[in-house]
């Protein structure tokens, strides 16, 4: 059985960025939808669809931006070689009562596809696939809470039987309470590697670094 | 119709969150989908939903559509033909 690592990772939650290499703090703000703006155009990137995404895509995309800052996947990985395992808590929630709001009103019934296309928690895996060049499969779980065991487990067999050499795990959660979202590169350790090996303990002590 | 032009662009930055355009920057004639603006499908769909919602028009035949919302232009155009 191969070993897989967790190479890198990093975090957006209560205001703060996490990475394997550092801690950043954002300048809080009241309003979610100017917060992402924030970490958008600190991140000096030219991409006008970040603009029509909904919160919890916006929030994949921006964790991923980071997670792959100066290191492009294709580089060391083909297309179809890095697959997606991610989950969250509350789905697509936000979106969903946002789409609700626009039908719900028989007189005034005009819902917005550029809402419903987000009624998915997965679209934020079409999302990163598209920004990325990811071309493998990619699944999406719904669970209470980060379960470190399902992604550990889930992805160690991926990647030991099938084509995938990499792997993004990845929790995005996103509700007007508050959000928070956690992206780590699987890949193969190599000899010798003991640290950061992908095993349960290790990413639910990783995902939980300033919980 | 250059009334309805300037309103036609407001409300198409902003039912397509074309978050960095401003309605002057918008060329009245260039193509919205391809080129120009660069739109896809489902911006189509918010096109079409504005129509009907702001202007109570529903388009009937989807094989008119490709004419129809060709550039600001015709969409103003069709507007004021059928409203």
């Amino acid at each position: 059985m191969t070993l897989f690592k967790i190479s890198r990772f990093t975090i957006i939650r209560k205001g703060k960025l996490i990475t394997d290499t550092g801690i950043f703090e954002f300048p809080s703000m009241d309003d979610d939808a100017k917060f992402f703006k924030n970490i958008y155009k600190e991140l000096e990137i030219d991409y006008p669809k970040f603009y029509k995404m909904d919160r919890l895509c916006k929030l994949a995309f921006l964790t991923a931006e980071y997670l792959f800052k100066d290191k492009c996947v294709p580089e060391k990985y083909g297309h179809e070689e890095v697959t997606m395992v991610f989950s969250n808590s509350n789905s697509s929630l936000h979106t969903d009562i946002k789409h609700n709001s626009l039908i719900c009103d028989k007189d005034s019934y005009y819902p917005k596809p550029a809402v419903f296309v987000y009624t998915l928690p997965s679209i934020m895996l079409g999302e990163l696939s598209i920004r990325h060049t990811l071309r493998g499969e990619n699944i999406f779980f719904v669970s209470e809470k980060f379960d470190a065991g399902l992604m550990c487990d889930y992805t160690a067999d991926l990647l030991n039987t099938t084509r995938y050499k990499a792997c993004i795990i990845g929790w995005v959660d996103y509700i007007e309470e508050g959000f928070e979202s956690a992206l780590f590169f699987i890949e193969k350790a190599g000899h010798g590697v003991t640290d950061d090996l992908l095993t349960k303990e290790n990413l639910d002590r990783k995902f939980n670094t300033f919980a | 119709m250059e009334d309805l032009i300037a309103k036609l662009k407001v409300e198409i930055i902003e039912a397509l969150n074309l978050e960095k355009l401003e309605a002057d920057g918008v060329d009245t004639e260039a193509s919205l989908f391809n080129e120009g603006l660069g739109l896809d499908s489902i911006d189509a769909l918010e096109l079409i939903v504005l129509m009907e919602k702001e202007y109570g028009i529903k388009i009937e035949d989807p094989k008119k559509g490709k004419e129809i919302f060709y550039s600001i232009r015709s969409m103003a155009d069709f507007i004021t033909k059928n409203q």
